[in-house]
């Protein structure tokens, strides 16, 4: 739906006129470029790390098998009881499997239903992710409807499962080797770090509005 | 806009102010200066920043409509706006058929720009701020006076006393952490309740009908997910071509504008949400022009919409680090505001802005996409001063808006005098012989300086006079 049409055409009819003789650029006429920096498994999961715990994430590096112990450890450091997460996926599963001394929520199948549970009742979500970038220390999400975008937002703290070998070196190399052009979903986001601000005074707070934990499990199967 | 000199020189008198923007101003700058530690790396990111935004504005009506036809197809409304007033009007009408009380708001400069908050809160419907920075404006009811920190211009003891006067249950604290947790408690509840949440867009990707926000609060993914409807709200110029295009815009934009390799959120939002999805129900987009369309006409100021709003030429300009935002009295403060503003408002508004400057072209340097800040301010001045010729087009709204005929006759005068060596001559004799009859005042210059005296002899008879008893060498 387009509205404002006279608007609309006005503006266009503007802009055409504007062009004059301009001739439009292709990709071919571009200069300059990035750096390119190519990084091995290894550098891969170190810049990474690197990166997280510069932006003040927590990175702990288990294997498969031991993640639920971990997950279960850091759980009771915090003094979290329970923890929001997706019952029909896989790590829900392994989680409902181990039965740890936390209690585990659902997010079921309607995420609006739970939004007053996520506002005022969800000390920390357990989420999982699409993959993850080197250079910036960004983890790749897609939300859908078991792992809702509010999920990885509201909690104060924020776990998410990354596979060392989902850790790609750029953004770029994201969108290209994933095929991102071809489709993209409701919501992609990069996350970075728990959320935070410098707008007072400069001085640089953690959990403005979103999680202000961000606690990544990664899981690295070559250490398997 | 008249009143530009008078607030020059009420914010250059303000000492705490002035102190505030150079600790600010030289912060950011370290912080840009430490993530870009190879030069040649960056001047050739640079060169590729620019041509992805030349290439985006060489085929911009085209990009547009791909972009609309893709967010139609993902299912996203698109609106255009000509004016402030027809883009505070659509999101009223959004407003109206959904009944809403309360419009969340990301942030979003744009809206700066149409005065959304006032026309909203006019009719009925209340705006609430929820970057910090902004709410804390809110509460003072200020506004920005930086496009990337908006509240720069605040201390902490300000921002305490306003929480204490403001918030419910908030006492004094000059802690940061207990005034964001304050702000964020309030800030929660409103999120939880509120009908519509309205951003901005960094990025419009055609190729895929996707809007990118970034962010570091999660303020901005909080109102584009929790309420039922979604507006963004932008100016035409910020489409790019593809997917492709972003990762080097992205490295640009955060690391020119506060030094960060990346923000904590980049948000991508490609439709509303589907079956079994949280987010909004509705997403819609407002494109605005308002008079952006008037410098793309001309291949050289259309350079001015290259802009990715990063703010790194405010935060080395010399002249807005010892100003502030405010004094510039527009919506986008610093060198980009004062090539930009011109054609948002027209010259008439904004004639004084291409002159606060020094063109030192330190923001030129810094710009990420290459936008010759200084060629287009002389140019605005020139444009500001120049009659038309018959038949000609003003290329700008208040073309010749400076134009004075004393100014004109003072240099056709002074152009007349320095290109006759005989004019020159009589006038070089008579200010020596009559530099007693040189005024103790002249306006401008006397108020903040001693006028000099003209000196006994000139420096062409001094020299004349010395190779008259040293021979010809000097």
């Amino acid at each position: 739906m387009t509205t404002g049409i006279e608007a609309r055409s006005r503006i266009l009819n503007h802009l055409r006129d504007g062009l004059g003789d301009t001739q439009p650029l292709s990709q071919e006429d571009d200069i300059g470029c990035v750096a390119d920096v190519q990084r091995n498994y290894e550098e891969r999961i170190q810049q990474f790390s690197h990166m997280m715990a510069a932006a003040k994430a927590d990175v702990h590096r288990t294997t498969d098998r031991l993640w639920p112990e971990l997950l279960e450890q850091l759980l009771r450091e915090k003094k979290i009881s329970n923890l929001l997460v997706s019952l029909q996926k896989e790590p829900g599963k392994r989680l409902a499997e181990y039965e740890p001394d936390f209690v585990l929520r659902d997010t079921g199948d309607n995420p609006l239903a739970i939004k007053d549970e996520l506002f005022f009742g969800t000390p920390a979500a357990l989420t999982t992710c699409r993959g993850a970038i080197a250079e910036t220390g960004s983890l790749v999400i897609w939300p859908d409807a078991q792992e809702p975008r509010a999920m990885s937002l509201i909690p104060p703290v924020h776990f998410v499962l990354l596979k060392a070998r989902d850790i790609h070196s750029t953004f770029a190399d994201v969108i290209r080797l994933e095929g991102w052009a071809t489709g993209m979903p409701t919501n992609a986001l990069l996350i970075s770090g728990p959320s935070k601000t410098a707008d007072i005074a400069r001085i640089l707070a953690y959990g403005a509005h979103g999680p202000r934990e961000l606690v990544v499990i990664l899981v690295d199967d070559e250490a398997n | 806009m008249n009143d530009f000199r008078e607030r020059v020189d009420r914010d250059l008198n303000n000492p705490l102010l002035r102190s505030n923007f150079r600790e600010a101003m030289n912060f950011l700058m370290d912080k840009r200066s430490s993530r870009f530690p190879d030069d040649e790396q960056l001047q050739s990111l640079r060169d590729l920043g620019a041509s992805i935004r030349k290439r985006a504005l060489s085929k911009l009506p085209d990009l547009l409509e791909q972009l609309e036809a893709r967010l139609r197809d993902n299912g996203i409304r698109v609106h255009w706006a000509e004016s402030p007033e027809q883009a505070n009007q659509i999101v009223l009408d959004i407003a109206r058929h959904h009944g809403a009380k309360t419009v969340i708001k990301g942030k979003s400069m744009v809206s700066e720009e149409t005065e959304l908050n006032e026309f909203l809160e006019q009719e009925g419907v209340t705006p609430i701020e929820s970057d910090m920075g902004e709410y804390i404006l809110q509460l003072a009811e200020d506004k920005p006076s930086h496009i990337v920190m908006p509240a720069i211009h605040k201390t902490r003891q300000e921002i305490a006393h306003l929480f204490e006067d403001n918030l419910a249950g908030c006492e004094y604290t000059e802690d940061v952490d207990a005034l964001i947790l304050a702000a964020r408690k309030e800030l929660r509840k409103a999120f939880h309740s509120a009908d519509i949440g309205l951003t901005g867009v960094n990025f419009m990707v055609a190729e895929t009908g996707t809007l990118v926000l970034v962010e570091n609060e999660g303020n901005g993914r909080m109102s584009t997910t929790v309420p039922n409807v979604h507006i963004a709200m932008t100016g035409l110029e910020k489409v790019i071509e593809s997917l492709d295009d972003l990762p080097p815009l992205l490295t640009l934009l955060t690391n020119s504008a506060t030094g960060q390799p990346i923000t904590t959120y980049v948000n991508m939002i490609s439709s509303p949400r589907q079956q079994g999805e949280d987010g909004p129900e509705e997403v819609h987009l407002i494109l605005l022009d308002n008079g952006r369309t008037i410098p793309y006409a001309d291949k050289e100021m259309r350079q001015t919409l290259q802009c990715i709003r990063c703010a790194a030429c405010m935060n080395h300009c010399p002249v807005y680090t010892r100003l502030g935002g405010h004094a510039y009295g527009t919506t986008y403060p610093g060198p980009i505001g004062s090539i930009l503003s011109p054609h948002l408002l027209g010259l008439e508004e904004t004639k004084d802005l291409p002159s606060a400057s020094t063109l030192c072209g330190a923001c030129s340097e810094v710009c990420p996409v290459r936008i010759p800040i200084p060629d287009l301010l002389r140019r605005l001045r020139h444009e500001g001063v120049r009659k038309l010729k018959s038949g000609e087009e003003a290329v700008i709204r208040g073309h010749g808006a400076k134009y004075t005929h004393t100014e004109k006759a003072a240099w056709l005068s002074w152009s007349k005098l320095y290109s006759s060596p005989a004019l020159y001559r009589t006038f070089a004799l008579s200010a020596t012989l009559f530099r007693g009859l040189t005024p103790s005042r002249m306006k401008g210059w006397t108020d903040h300086r001693t006028l000099p005296r003209p000196a006994k002899k000139s420096l062409h008879s001094l020299v004349k006079s010395y190779r008259k008893q040293n021979g010809a060498s000097l």
